[in-house]
């Protein structure tokens, strides 16, 4: 065609028309690249989150296996709670064996103190500190200096004979008036006893009510999200939709889960709960782009994994479809640059069965069982500045769903009645809630539900 | 030479297969590497625009209904690949991009020809409006109504950018012609 400046345009469109160059070597390994990629990163997903619940069972198993066994110890080296009280939550000493430390401590300087055997070298200096917090006994210059030292020696537990003799002249004799006022034997152990020593028959025994049934209420954020699989059996046989397409364009969202139980104690380890929850599970549609639907004037129609949802233009605000929809005039499509949530409410009566791994103040449990619901509601909703806007789908879904749930969770009982607890849970629906059976579509959710219980 | 027929090849790529994405790719590669090029500054960044695009195109081949060309469709996803990055890129574009001073339009005909590669170098040293702007009407045929909306400007701006981008064209068009060397730098 001849140049010509009055017809630049039509000059330059019929010149380019059919234009073709070769791509740069290359270009297809590329791209071959980042599409092995694009599916990585879809199984990448799924592994990081595999992994984060693995590492929250390590950590569980690992903090229950610290909490629960004792240090080692070395032959002769036996905790001071052995040595003094071989059973735990003993009752206090009587009256007498203290009159015979005393005896004892008054016994100052000479040979026979016992030799710096661990267990009764550390009782004595328990008792001296006992004894210099008691203002009416006349205390030498620098004894309190002395009863530090003495703190720090029995942690080390290297405590010298000459030393113990030291501590021993620094008593009062027994001709003195004062009446020491010597701690009770089992809050001495407590306050004084090295850390490393301590074992869960140290603590203060939990509260244990008699208590076979209990109610509770808990609240959990969600990580929703669903798992879909393309039937080819149910498809017609001109339909050929592409699994990775909705797994690109969709995406998990954040939600809620609440509601109130009441459990039963079969055993010490085992319990029943049951209750009522209102959940909300769905996903989001990402790069939304829809088609007009044949001979019907302003209808949009969005694939999506749970069917095709409806958008009727002329319902959408103005400022909507001017700012956010974009319709290309050759291929009918029409790109909305917004997001759809879809969201699924469910009324669930979980059917669950707890059992108790570690059952003290700090409790640690498992907990697995059913959780059967009822559909109350289902929306499709763009947000456009704050305001949504509801769409319709044309699927029908089951108003039922069979949820199998799993969890580990820890507890941790304020009172004898009152119990806090922190119960990670995940939901995984048994069921396809499409009808339509030509994609399987199956919700699930993480949860961490943090909640209260009464016992009675 | 690859026995299947176009439709088998939409198939295998919606179902995900990398051989038929493969062979998609070697059918057309050359055609929207073409449209790519007046789209973009220089060769690298048309491969950029052609990489982009067909990642689109792979993603969304689903939804192709066969309504209309294949063919058609692939290249407005590689339109609107290029008007996706025009977008996330204009803030770069400096002042200078946008003020060329230009000549007095040349007004009488040229006798000639240009090859279409030096046509396309042409397209290429526009600033990116301008380029931009000018394909979507000169080639594409859209009305400056829509592309006003595709880019995010008015329409007044839509018209005067054409317009300077048709001058700046006509002038480099007549330094073509002027100049005894035909391959233009």
């Amino acid at each position: 065609m001849q140049y010509d400046p009055k017809n630049l345009d039509q000059y330059f469109a019929e010149s380019l028309n059919g234009f073709r160059q070769k791509p740069p070597d290359g270009t297809w390994q590329r791209l071959e690249a980042d599409l092995l990629a694009a599916r990585r990163h879809r199984r990448l997903i799924l592994y990081r989150w595999t992994a984060a619940a693995a590492m929250l069972l390590i950590a569980l198993a690992a903090a229950f296996y610290f909490t629960t066994i004792t240090p080692d110890h070395q032959p002769g080296d036996q905790p001071l709670s052995q040595v003094q009280a071989p059973a735990t939550c003993q009752p206090p000493i009587p009256a007498a064996p203290e009159n015979d430390i005393l005896q004892n401590i008054t016994q100052e300087s000479t040979p026979t103190i016992p030799s710096p055997s661990t267990g009764q070298t550390a009782e004595m200096i328990t008792r001296t500190t006992g004894q210099s917090d008691v203002p009416s006994v006349p205390v030498p210059t620098g004894e309190p200096e002395i009863a530090e030292t003495l703190v720090t020696d029995e942690i080390q537990k290297e405590v010298t004979p000459s030393e113990d003799a030291e501590i021993d002249a620094a008593q009062p004799s027994p001709g003195d008036n004062h009446v020491p006022d010597i701690p009770e034997p089992e809050q001495k152990n407590i306050l004084t006893k090295p850390l490393t020593d301590f074992t869960f028959q140290d603590q203060p025994e939990v509260i244990k009510t008699n208590s076979r049934w209990s109610i509770g209420g808990s609240f959990a954020p969600v990580y929703a999200y669903r798992s879909i699989r393309i039937d080819a059996e149910e498809l017609p046989p001109d339909v050929n939709p592409d699994i990775n397409y909705y797994n690109s364009s969709e995406e998990p969202v954040y939600s809620y889960s609440g509601g109130v139980d009441v459990a039963v104690n079969m055993s010490d380890k085992w319990q029943f709960r049951t209750g009522l929850y209102l959940s909300s599970l769905g996903h989001s549609n990402q790069e939304v782009t829809a088609y007009e639907a044949e001979g019907v004037k302003d209808l949009l129609k969005v694939s999506s994994s749970t069917g095709v949802i409806r958008i009727t233009t002329s319902k959408l605000p103005e400022d909507f479809v001017d700012n956010s929809v974009r319709r290309d005039s050759i291929t009918d499509a029409v790109y909305i640059n917004s997001s759809i949530r879809q969201s699924f409410t469910y009324l669930e009566l979980p059917l669950l069965v707890r059992y108790a791994l570690l059952d003290r103040r700090f409790g640690l449990n498992l907990t697995g069982g059913f959780s059967p619901g009822i559909m109350t509601n289902y929306q499709a909703q763009f947000t456009y500045e704050g305001e949504r806007i509801d769409l319709d789908n044309e699927s029908d879904f089951y108003s039922m769903i069979l949820n199998s749930q799993v969890g580990l969770g820890i507890n941790y009982k304020i009172t004898g009645s009152l119990t806090l607890s922190l119960d990670p849970a995940f939901k995984y629906s048994l069921n396809s809630i499409r009808k339509d059976h030509s994609i399987e579509y199956h919700p699930y959710s993480i949860s961490v539900f943090t909640g209260i219980r009464y016992s009675f | 030479m690859d026995e299947r027929t176009l439709e088998e090849i939409i198939n295998g790529c919606k179902a995900g297969n990398v051989k038929d994405q493969e062979r998609l790719f070697n059918l057309y590669s050359e055609t929207m590497f073409g449209v790519c090029l007046y789209y973009s500054r220089d060769t690298s960044e048309a491969e950029d625009l052609l990489h982009d695009g067909f990642l689109k195109i792979f993603q969304h081949i689903h939804t192709f209904r066969y309504q209309g060309s294949f063919e058609g469709w692939m290249r407005r996803i590689m339109v609107n690949t290029s008007l996706e990055r025009f977008r996330k890129e204009r803030h770069l574009y400096s002042l200078s991009d946008v003020e060329n001073t230009l000549e007095d339009v040349m007004e009488e005909n040229i006798i000639g020809q240009i090859s279409t590669k030096d046509l396309v170098k042409l397209i290429q040293d526009l600033s990116p409006r301008y380029r931009m702007v000018f394909n979507l009407y000169a080639v594409e045929g859209y009305s400056h109504k829509e592309i006003s909306r595709m880019m995010g400007i008015t329409e007044g701006t839509s018209k005067s950018n054409l317009a300077r981008a048709r001058a700046i064209l006509q002038r480099n068009v007549k330094h073509f012609f002027l100049t005894d060397s035909k391959t233009i730098k």
